[in-house]
């Protein structure tokens, strides 16, 4: 199972990702998170409703009610344009932190090699 | 409406933290997420107590709220972040019940003590005319009078008692506001009320003994109980 630590960071990413295709309600969120990740990954209700919390604060979602056509109400998230900078944003710093990692965690006799 | 296992569960998790619109909103949800995620495993043949299970394992943990929140897990008194407050061991139920079953014995006690010394009055005089002025009607007045001054000093007593007891008790927003607003008022009007009474008798009492005034003198306790209605009236005391 992934450590919740490493990917505290990155819950954020993937909430964005997917309202980025379509608005979305917190179970839908969580399933997705759970069936793309093929069962690898699946966020706990705090660790989702934390994130949610979060990104509407600093305004890079927004909620409204909403309901399905013969579904109960419910709450909806929607991605704001500030939203999809923040979401662009923790990309690029993905890309530089996985470049990093990858280093330090790639194996010695490689490393050796590339210097060679 | 009756609540579902996990609304309980949820409410549970969440009731020691300060009830903020925020917390409200987030416990809204993830109640509601939880709802869906078990009505979904219900769906796919699962029976409830599995479903209940597999939810409650999904839920996580409130530090992650908090830290979130901002909310530090020993803070009992209310901050900026919380102006609510948070939410110290609230009063027990049938502690407030007795409480208000209290505060109108309180109020009955008070009523009937300066009845007894009116009627102290009215009986020494309805004895003086029917026995002639003598041992009797002296005996009636000091009984009635004192009848009147025990009900003063004990549910006086009781009434700090009952205040010592909630006390203990920090007392929770919800319950300190609609108590507190009436509350630090209602000891102050007690109190004043209860100094009032004890002026009237040591005043009633002087004016007899030293100069046998007991005739006029004893509007003192009318007018004392007056006093204590515009006092309690003054401090918006409604009991």
């Amino acid at each position: 199972m992934i450590s919740s630590d490493i990917m505290r960071g990155y819950n954020d990413i993937m909430i964005l990702f997917l309202l980025l295709e379509h608005d979305s309600y917190g179970y839908e969120i969580s399933k997705e998170i759970q069936t793309r990740t093929g069962g690898l990954y699946s966020m706990k209700e705090t660790t989702l409703y934390s994130a949610i919390n979060r990104l509407e604060k600093g305004g890079y979602i927004a909620s409204y009610h909403g309901s399905e056509s013969f579904g109960k109400p419910r709450t909806y998230f929607t991605i704001t344009n500030a939203g999809r900078s923040y979401y662009r944003e923790k990309c690029g710093e993905w890309k530089l932190t996985r470049q990093i990692v990858d280093y330090f965690t790639s194996e010695k006799e490689e490393n050796k090699h590339e210097h060679e | 409406m009756s609540m579902s296992k996990i609304q309980i569960y949820v409410e549970n998790s969440f009731a020691s933290l300060p009830r903020t619109k925020e917390v409200a909103e987030v416990k809204m949800n993830i109640i509601e997420s939880m709802e869906e995620r078990y009505e979904a495993l219900l769906k796919e043949g699962k029976n409830e107590n599995e479903a209940f299970g597999a939810v409650i394992s999904e839920f996580g943990s409130m530090d992650e709220i908090r830290q979130e929140l901002g909310i530090s897990e020993d803070q009992n008194f209310p901050t900026a972040a919380s102006p609510a407050g948070s939410y110290p061991p609230s009063i027990p139920e049938e502690l407030l019940r007795g409480y208000e079953a209290f505060r109108g014995r309180f109020a009955i006690a008070i009523t009937a003590g300066v009845v007894c010394c009116i009627l102290a009055i009215v009986m020494q005089h309805i004895f003086e005319a029917i026995f002639g002025d003598g041992f009797l009607a002296t005996t009636i007045f000091f009984l009635l009078v004192a009848a009147g001054v025990s009900l003063f000093v004990y549910f006086g007593m009781q009434k700090s008692y009952w205040e010592e007891q909630l006390q203990q008790y920090q007392l929770s927003a919800p319950v300190y506001h609609r108590y507190a607003s009436r509350g630090q008022d209602d000891t102050l009007a007690g109190r004043l009320s209860g100094a009032i009474m004890l002026i009237a008798t040591a005043v009633f009492l002087l004016l007899g003994f030293l100069f046998g005034l007991w005739h006029p003198g004893w509007v003192v306790f009318p007018v004392g109980g007056i006093l204590c209605g515009v006092v309690s009236t003054l401090l918006g005391d409604r009991a």
